[in-house]
Parts: structure tokens; sequence; C-alpha cells
């Protein structure tokens, strides 16, 4: 009876420790989904327009994605769009390079990619430049750029028709220095906005939206909640039955006393686990989990896919900006 | 005997493996550190090489600002002067923060914000400074992988014998100045 006593003190301290790790291991979990905010969006299937702030259409959005596809095909270049609300303090020529390198935006060994970064809080534009076509777009002309198409619309807020006019502009650049002809620019229309902004906040998108809440946090309960507990009776069920050894009783007793627990605890658990996993990712959506994603938060109205990444392409800080 | 021979020879080579490796690590820090470093020469120079013709135009709207040009100009030669990358980056916070001083001068000429030539040099000066201030946080990274590799073993030893030295980063000995805002600047 001594010795019971004895050693019933020590698994209740093993445990504690158990609980301490298990509880660190999931704070370390929780802490490196907070550590990923703040750092530079990645890039969506889009690509070509990755609208952060959520100033395009989805008719636009599309016709962009299409004609830089189309750009990408015909010269290996590269010309994407990212809007942001803002860049969290970080100079936006930095915030442009970090991402256009990152991305990998333009072909490796032509560097010929451009990147438009806009930054609708900050009311800050900037294009960066890959080596490749500092010639063609050098940080001048640029700029002249961007007077010319985008300040004006940004000025009065209509940043989806300046970005527009900006992207046919610089692609038309892009397409003259591989000796292509200009493309038509289709006339802006904005009615073609406002159409597309009725069509947000539908009953039933809504109704999605808050399945799609109470799904996540399911899997969240069961994930997270399940797994403790089914760790924590397993651990006690076993150390029990150490007990029981020591204490040199029949084990027999034991596993007939525990064993038909044991079994109604695994199936439980197994039925639950793949559960908490598939509500999770089903929660989730089609984001690629690399720790570095940060698109949770994209809006993935539009089903376009263009089915294109960057090619590694680098940049070296050329380009221009304008505030706004 | 003979197994002991064996073993002692297979350490041996083991070592001079390990050695070898080290020593390309070592090797090729070095040589992408010497590449950061002209980068940053080249992307010096081209800022250095717009200066005059800004300062010209400058002239043209404000004659009697001469002590800006003065000190924008000093600045340049001294930084053409410069030698080490210590002199370099001290010489450089100097232009900066002369140039600093013309776009505050700017900013008392209106005509002169709105001239085509203006707004072209200095968009042509903002994507330099960019583009140094790029090229000096890669020649920096390019330096801490270098000197890491210095300190740590077996680097430590290999580099001390071999005669590799430690590189200098790329900052000014007193508190670096933020780089410009010229987009702020030219704003309406």
């Amino acid at each position: 009876m001594i010795s019971c006593t004895a050693m019933g003190e020590q698994p209740m301290k093993k445990m504690r420790r158990w609980m301490a790790a298990l509880l660190f291991l999931v704070m370390m979990l929780s802490g490196n989904v907070l550590a990923v905010y703040g750092e530079i969006p990645s890039a969506t299937k889009e690509f070509y327009v990755n609208d952060y702030a959520g100033v395009f259409s989805d008719t636009w959005k599309e016709t962009l994605c299409e004609a830089g596809k189309q750009l990408h095909d015909d010269t290996t270049a590269q010309l994407v769009v990212l809007t942001v609300d803002s860049t969290d303090g970080e100079d936006i020529s930095d915030y442009a390079v970090e991402v256009g390198r990152k991305w990998g935006i333009g072909s490796k060994d032509k560097n010929n990619g451009v990147l438009v970064v806009l930054s609708v809080s900050d009311r800050k534009v900037w294009i960066a430049v890959g080596y490749g076509l500092e010639g063609k777009l050098p940080d001048a002309k640029t700029g002249r750029l961007l007077d010319e198409y985008a300040v004006p619309s940004y000025k009065e807020d209509n940043f989806e028709k300046g970005t527009v006019q900006l992207y046919y502009a610089l692609l038309n650049e892009i397409r003259d220095e591989y000796g292509l002809e200009a493309v038509t620019v289709p006339e802006y229309k904005e009615t073609q906005a406002e159409a597309d902004e009725e069509d947000e906040g539908k009953p039933w998108e809504i109704a999605l939206g808050l399945v799609l809440i109470v799904l996540i946090m399911a899997g969240a309960y069961l994930g997270f909640v399940t797994i403790p507990v089914f760790i924590f009776v397993n651990l006690v069920l076993l150390l029990k039955g150490l007990l029981w050894k020591i204490q040199g009783k029949d084990m027999s007793e034991y596993w007939k006393k525990n064993f038909s627990k044991m079994i109604v605890l695994h199936r439980l658990f197994n039925s639950l686990f793949p559960l908490s996993w598939l509500l999770n990712r089903g929660g989730k959506g089609s984001s690629s989990g690399s720790s570095t994603d940060n698109n949770d938060d994209y809006d993935y109205d539009s089903s376009y896919d263009s089915g294109d990444s960057g090619d590694g392409g680098s940049f070296g800080g050329g380009g221009a900006g304008r505030d706004f | 005997m003979k197994k002991i021979l064996a073993i002692i020879g297979i350490v041996i080579l083991i070592l001079a493996g390990g050695l070898a490796v080290s020593y390309n690590g070592l090797a090729g820090s070095r040589e992408s550190v010497e590449t950061a470093q002209a980068d940053v020469d080249t992307m010096l120079q081209r800022r250095a090489d717009l200066i005059p013709n800004l300062v010209s135009t400058v002239k043209s709207y404000a004659k009697h600002e001469t002590e800006v040009f003065d000190k924008v100009l000093e600045a340049r030669s001294q930084l053409m002067d410069a030698y080490t990358i210590e002199e370099k980056a001290e010489a450089d916070q100097q232009v900066e923060s002369a140039l600093n001083g013309l776009k505050v001068v700017v900013e008392n000429y209106p005509e002169l914000k709105s001239d085509t030539t203006y707004v072209s040099l200095m968009d042509e000066l903002s994507g330099s400074e960019n583009r140094i201030s790029v090229a000096r946080k890669d020649y920096n990274d390019a330096v801490k992988t270098y000197n890491t590799k210095l300190v740590k073993f077996p680097g430590n030893i290999l580099g001390s014998a071999l005669g590799f030295e430690k590189a200098a980063y790329f900052e000014a000995s007193a508190s670096a100045g933020e780089n410009p805002d010229v987009g702020e600047l030219l704003a309406e």
C-alpha cells in the first residue's frame, strides 16, 4: 500500500508534464498561424491580377488575366498587378521588390517581369521593373506612364479604371519591346463594375459563409479537443495498467475491466479524427498549406485560374512610383 | 596494425573532404560578396552620373541656391573618391542628405516641380536610390553569410590559415538616414 501512494504521485507528475508538453504544442501551432500575418501575400491562382484590396470586378479581373496570359505566351514576359490595402508601413518600393522576387515574376534568364503594386489606403502606387525590361521601361518613362494613365483616375478613387489603363499601356510597351503589334485597349466602362458589385452579398452566399464558419469551428473543436482528450484518457488507462502490474495484481482482471473501454475510445477517435481533418480542409478551401501562405482572406469569387505562376525572374529596384 | 592504419586513412580522407567542402563554401561566399559589392558600386555610380544633370536643371529655375548645389556636388565628389566600403557608406549618406536639402529647396519652385525634365530626372533619381537600397541589402546579406561561415567551425580555422578576412557591412557609422521619399515630395 505504501508503494502504491509513492508510485501514484509520480505518474501524476508525469501526466502534468505531458499536459504541459501538449499545451506547448498547441500554443506553438497557433503561434505559427499568427506569425504568418504581416508578411507579404502569396500569389493567387489568377496570378496576373492579385486583388487583395478588392478594387476589381470579376469581368475586368478576368479580362486582364487573359491579357496577361496572352502576353506571357507571346513574349515570356510577365506583367502582374497586386493591390493591397496597405504595405504595413513598409516602403512600397522595397515591398514591390520583395514581392517580385518572392513570386519570381518574369523568366529566370531574362528577368522580364513587371509588377504594379497599388496600396489603396497608403494612396501609393509603385511599378517595379525587372532588369530585362529596364531598357524599354526606364524609370522616367515608367513615371510618365503612371502620370498619364493611372494617377488621374486614382485621384478620383477609381482604382479599377486607372489600373486597367495602366495595365494596357505597360502591356503594349512590353509587346513593342518584343517587336509585336500593340493590342487594342478595350474601352473601360464603369457600369461593368457596378453590375458586379450588386452581385455581392446574395443571401445564399452569406448562408454559405456562415455554414463554412460553423464547419471550421467544428473542425477546430474536434481537432483541438478530441485529440488531447483521447491522449489523456488513453494515458490514464495505460498508467492504471502499469500500476496494476507493479502492485502485482492480476493483469487479466485489468484487461477485463478496461479493454472494452479502450476499444470504444479507439473507435471513437478513428471516426472523429479524419472527420475533423476533413472539416478543417473543407473550411480552408484551396489554400495550399505552405507556411508562408497568407491568402485565406482572399476573395475567390471568380473561378478564373490562369494556371501560370512566376518563372523565377528577379528585380533590382528599378521602376517608378507616385503618391496620389 | 593494418586495420588501425586503414581506419586512420579513412579518418584523414573524411577530414580532407570536409575541409575541401568548407573551403569551397568560403570561396563561393567571398565571390558573392565581391559580386554584390560590384553591384553596389554600379548603382552608386549610376546615381552620381545623374547628379550634374539634376543640379543644372534645378539651377535654371533656382539660380541663387548656390549653397545647396555646392553641398550636393561636394558630396558627390567625395563619393567618387571613396575607396573602402566604410568610406563609400559614409559618402553615400552625405549625398543622400545633400539631395534631401536640394529637394526641400525645390518645394519653393512650383514651376520647377512640374517641369517634365525635372520630373523625369527625379524618377531616375528615386529609381537609382531604390536600386542602391536593394543592392546594399543584397550586399549586406552576402556579407552576413560569408562572415558567419568565417566564425563557425571549420571555417574559422581554415579562414585564418588561408587568409580569408571578414568583409565590412555597408553602413554609415552615424545613424543612417532613411531614404528620402521622392514620390511624396512630387505629390501635389
